[in-house]
Order: structure tokens, then sequence, then C-alpha cells
């Protein structure tokens, strides 16, 4: 009953496209290969990364999870909310990460207890969240957020940048979940062959319903750290990060039919995309011109990422998934 | 049968919650449409706004209801277009075939909407276009701050603080926005045609968000650094951003920031001394002239059936900010 993938050949071929791509770039730009450069590229893609870690846990188990970004904008704001109101910073981010976990929660619900597609209920759930804090704000974003901005503008040790080392923490907790815990091993199961794991006894309606808090309390992380980084509660700022989590994580290796994928495969993937739009802005390349390289790059580095695993290793098994 | 139970449940906590949330709303009365029951000599005016999450189209809707609180013969029901044209086309349908008298439209697309807006005032219910015009329909009513106006007052201010020979960056709205391209537009003949020394070291698409005229800037500071004098922004939300990623790159007291938009967040940025101007389209000024016209038209007081009026931009600026400031506390933008 082993079906953790071994996903190392491929993390080595993405690190090879991440290799070249900088050799590449440092090639382009002068200004490429700096301290205060490569500071940025990892602060502008931490809080994607966020969201991707967590689209990636629900992909691995064979679902998606499209409320990820409202869902950031929502708690990020709220929690700002609080913050301006009690002025006490724990509070506001234990308020934001119950509110993930809430929104989650009722995901999973339907998810796994209900049988919904999880595409049409998080789907839905994105215009539930929005419609949630516009009620409450009137519309209005939330403006002097005084203290609560050291969650994204404050940096450890004069050096990193907070938001980087949210994205590191979440990194390590990830990569722990996803490889050393049984409720990790059984999102591999589930994503791989679903009927396989009911047979195995697996509780697949609860870990499902788990996921999905997780997913949520993820989004809140990375919600809160993006107000912080904005120095503002803007709701809308959330929107169209599960897409981009989507990207970092198929990019990342992850089979978009569930499981496999590693939560460094999803870190790579996302500083790729990075790396990518950094470059292009260094080099002052016309916006339009920036979507279509970026849309052609995405697609190139999923090629090589499939054809070297084709190579290297005899392919996994991976059952046909009804999607649920 | 558990599931049923936990259905049942979900559906009861749903009901009670919106049963709390409808009252919330009918007891602050700033909803629109709640106005059910209505009087045979009323008129029946809808308002379509592009989208109720945007600050200054919901700003705008409350504006506009309370400028129609001043009629008693007149009553404005809000339907949101979600930012959707096909949402917006369709919702003007439906008041048309429902008997609104008259449809104030705050489009999303004037051009593309030009010609179902002829056809509904030749069928016998004015439309005013309110905020956004092309001028494509002669028939139609329209009030608006022109976005051409405002990139004027702005760009004028900014050449009396620039150099002639200034090295700027500007951060442009989504592709093929008009009020982008105008503001764009008169940035160009006034600054940038008239000062032929100006370098415009960068221009890019910022989506009119916060975050991408962060990471932009942050780009454009490793390539230029303190070269950049000035970001020209096309609104308030893209300039704080940059000045955001200037601050942290300690740069921001070389530079200038130039926005538009002069909505709450950007006179505390202001007031903070971090963006330098903006300009502000005055939604009480646009709400009070809508609902003025409206009125002369329905009562047969305008003859021929329409008005074109166009409000003046204010320009704001550090001299003028705290007018603002109270202004917006009081219309409850700003709480403190």
């Amino acid at each position: 009953m082993k079906l953790k993938t071994k996903p190392n050949l491929s993390k080595y071929s993405l690190i090879l496209i991440l290799i070249g791509m900088i050799a590449i770039c440092s090639l382009l730009s002068e200004n490429f290969l700096t301290r205060a450069n490569i500071t940025n590229i990892f602060k502008q893609v931490s809080i994607v990364t966020i969201c991707a870690f967590a689209q990636g846990m629900i992909i691995i188990s064979g679902g998606i999870d499209l409320s990820i970004g409202f869902l950031a904008g929502m708690s990020g704001t709220f929690a700002c909310i609080m913050y301006v109101s009690t002025g006490n910073l724990l509070i506001a981010f234990l308020f934001g990460l119950l509110l993930g976990a809430a929104v989650g929660a009722v995901n999973g619900l339907f998810v796994a207890y209900f049988d919904l597609p999880p595409f049409i209920v998080t789907l839905a759930m994105q215009s539930v969240c929005f419609g949630i804090i516009c009620l409450y704000t009137g519309g209005q974003n939330v403006y002097k957020i005084g203290g609560f901005k050291v969650l994204g503008q404050s940096s450890v040790a004069g050096v990193i940048p907070i938001t980087v080392v949210f994205m590191l923490v979440m990194l390590l907790i990830t990569h722990f979940v996803l490889k050393y815990t049984k409720f990790g091993r059984y999102l591999y199961a589930i994503g791989g062959n679903p009927e396989a794991s009911i047979a195995a006894g697996i509780q697949v309606c609860k870990v499902k319903w788990a996921a999905f808090i997780v997913s949520g309390l993820f989004a809140a992380v990375a919600g809160m750290v993006m107000m912080g980084r904005l120095n503002a509660g803007i709701p809308s700022e959330g929107g169209g990060f599960e897409t981009d989590a989507i990207t970092a994580t198929v990019i990342g290796g992850t089979s978009f039919s569930g499981g496999a994928g590693t939560a460094f495969g999803t870190f790579l993937g996302s500083i790729i995309i990075g790396v990518l739009n950094n470059i292009m802005n260094l080099m002052g390349v016309d916006s339009y011109l920036q979507m279509i390289i970026k849309g052609f790059i995405i697609v190139l580095a999923v090629l090589a990422d499939s054809l070297s695993k084709k190579q290297k290793t005899s392919v996994k098994i991976m059952a046909s998934s009804s999607d649920a | 049968m558990r599931k049923k139970r936990v259905l049942s449940v979900l559906m009861v906590m749903v009901m009670a919650i919106s049963m709390l949330v409808g009252c919330g709303k009918s007891a602050g009365g700033s909803e629109a449409g709640d106005k059910k029951e209505s009087k045979k000599d009323v008129f029946k005016v809808a308002f379509l706004p592009t989208d109720m999450s945007l600050t200054f189209a919901s700003w705008l809707a409350s504006e506009l209801q309370t400028a129609f609180e001043g009629y008693d013969d007149m009553e404005l029901t809000v339907i949101d277009s979600k930012n959707q044209l096909e949402t917006q086309l369709s919702s003007m349908e439906t008041c048309v075939s429902q008997g609104y008298d008259y449809i104030i439209l705050l489009p999303i697309e004037p051009a593309a909407e030009d010609d179902i807006v002829q056809g509904y005032v030749e069928d016998g219910t004015p439309v005013m276009m309110i905020n956004l015009d092309d001028f494509g329909v002669e028939e139609a009513s329209s009030v608006i701050a022109n976005p051409y106006d405002l990139g004027t007052v702005v760009a004028t201010h900014a050449m009396t603080l620039l150099e002639e020979d200034a090295n700027v960056v500007v951060l442009l709205g989504p592709s093929g926005n008009t009020d982008s391209i105008e503001r764009r537009k008169a940035y160009e003949d006034i600054m940038f045609q008239k000062y032929p020394n100006v370098t415009i070291l960068d221009e890019q698409l910022g989506d009119w968000e916060k975050s991408k005229g962060m990471d932009l800037m942050e780009s454009w500071i490793q390539v230029h650094g303190d070269k950049i004098d000035a970001v020209v922004s096309m609104n308030d939300a893209m300039a704080i951003g940059a000045y955001e990623a200037a601050k942290d790159a300690g740069l921001a007291d070389k530079m200038m920031f130039f926005g538009v938009d002069g909505l709450a967040d950007a006179a505390v940025s202001i007031e903070d001394d971090e963006l330098t101007a903006t300009a502000l389209q005055d939604a009480k000024v646009m709400a009070e002239e809508g609902a003025r016209v409206c009125h002369e038209v329905l009562t047969g007081k305008n003859e021929k059936g329409f008005e074109k009026v166009q409000i003046p931009v204010t320009l704001i600026t550090k001299e003028n900010v705290e007018e603002f400031i109270t202004r917006y506390k009081e219309n409850g933008m700003l709480t403190e």
C-alpha cells in the first residue's frame, strides 16, 4: 500500500530548468543577479507561493480550490479590521486563521460529505467570500492599518523579508505534512486511487474535509501577509491568485489528476514564474508581449518536465480517478 | 439520514443569517431595492453601476441614493453589473421590459453599449450615461467628469514640480480601459509633448492594482535606482503601491508620486506626505447633477429630453487635502 511517489527526478529537472533560466537572465540583465533583486523575486512570489502550497495539497488529493484568492482577500481584510479595532496583532491573526478555516470547512463539507464537485463549490465560494467582505465594508478598502503591516513589510535580522519567512515556514510545514504525516500520505492515496483508498479503510470524507480546512488556513495566512505588504486591506487584490497558484503547482510537477506532487516542486514552480516576470520587467518588455511570452514559457516548462519524467522514470500508476 | 439532518440544519442557518443580514440592511437604510411598495405616481429609476465592489461605483451609488431622497416623486433601484458587460446589458433589457421610467447607466464599455442605448432611447426610455461617456448617443443625457481632464489637472500640476529633463515611470490601467487611455493621453499632450526631454524609463500595465504597482516599482528600482524622479500612475492604488516599494528601498523621499481618483486611500496618503497629487471626480456633485437632470427630464421640464453636463474635476494636494479627509470621514469612507 505504498502509493507515495518518489518525484526526485522531476525535482531535479525543475532545478535544471531554473538554473538554465537564471544563467540566461544574468546574461540578459546585469541587474538580475544582485542581492536586492533576488530578494525582490522571493518577496514577489511569496504570497502566491503560500496559496500554491494549499492548492498543491488539494490537487494532490484529486480536488481543486478556486476560492483561495478571494478567501485570502476576505480573511486578510477582516484581520486588518480586527487589528484596527483591537490593536492586538495576535488576536487579529488568529481571527484571520479562524475565518480561513471556517470557509475551508464549508468548502470541505460540501465536497466531502455532499459529494459536490470541488470546482463548482469553491467557485461559488469565491463569490460568497467577496460578497461578505464587500457587504461588511460597503466596497471600501481599509486604510491606516498601522502595526498590521509588520506581517508584510518588516524583515527578520534586517535581511530576510518577513513575507519570505512566511513562505519558507509554510514550505516546511507543507513538506512535513505531505511527507511525514498519515494525513499527507492519505492525500496521495485519495488522489491517486480513491476506490482503493476506501477499500484500504481510509476515511476519505474526513481527509478531504481536513484538506480544505488546511487550504483555508493557508489562504488566510497568504491574505494577511498580503495585506501587510500592501499596507491596506484591499479585498479585490486576492482575486486571480487561485489560478496563479494552479500554474505554479502544475509547473512544479503536481499531477493535475491527483496523486503526485511535492512541496518543493511547487516552490520551484513558483520561483520559475517569479524569475520570468522579474526578468521581463527588468528588461522593460512590452506588457502585451509579456503575456504571450509567459504563456509559451509555462507550456515549455511543463513540457520539458513531463518529457524528462517520461524518460527517466516509469510513469506512476495513475488510476483514472473519477473526478468527485 | 444524517446527511439530510445536516443539510436541514444548514439551511435553517442560512435562512437565519440571511434574515439577520436583511434586517441589518434595512436598518442601515443604505441599500437600494428595498422599497418594494411603489406608489403609482412615483417615477421608477434604475441605476446600473459597473461593479459595486469598486470604491468609486459604490460611493456614487450611495451619493445617488442620498440625492434621490431629496425628490419625493422619484425612487431609485440599484442593479449591480458585477463588471460584466453581458450582465449590464441584460439588466438594461430587464429594466426596460419592467417599465422603468429612467435608466442611469455607469457604463462598463460605453462604445459597446451605444447602439443598444440608442435603441432604448428611441423606444421611449430615457437613458443617462454617468461618469463615463463616449458621446455616441446624441439623445442620451450625460453627466461626466472627463477622464482626460483628470489627467490634465495632475499633469499640469506635475509640470510645475518636475524638472524639464525628469525621468519618469508610467503605470497604466488594464489594457483597453477608457479611463486609463484618456488619462494617459492627457499626460502625453500636457507633459510629454511640451517637455520633450522628459524620459519615460518604462511603461507597463499595472491593472489598477496596488500589488502590481509595487512589484513593477521594485523591478524598476533595480534597473534605474534613484534615477527615477517621478511615478506617473493612471490611478492612485498603483501609485501608492509604487510608493511602498520606494519607501522599502529608502528612495521614497527623492521621488514624486502622481495618481488619479482622489478617493479615501489617496487622501490619507497625501496627508502622510506619500502621494504628491491626485485628481478627483466628485461623486457627490455627479450624483446631485444626475438626479437633477433625471428629474427635469421625467417631469418634462427639460423639453429636449436630455442634457449633457460636465462636472469640474478637483486637484488634491497637500494644501487642500484636509477638506477631503473631513468629507470622507463624514460620509463613512474613512473610519477612525
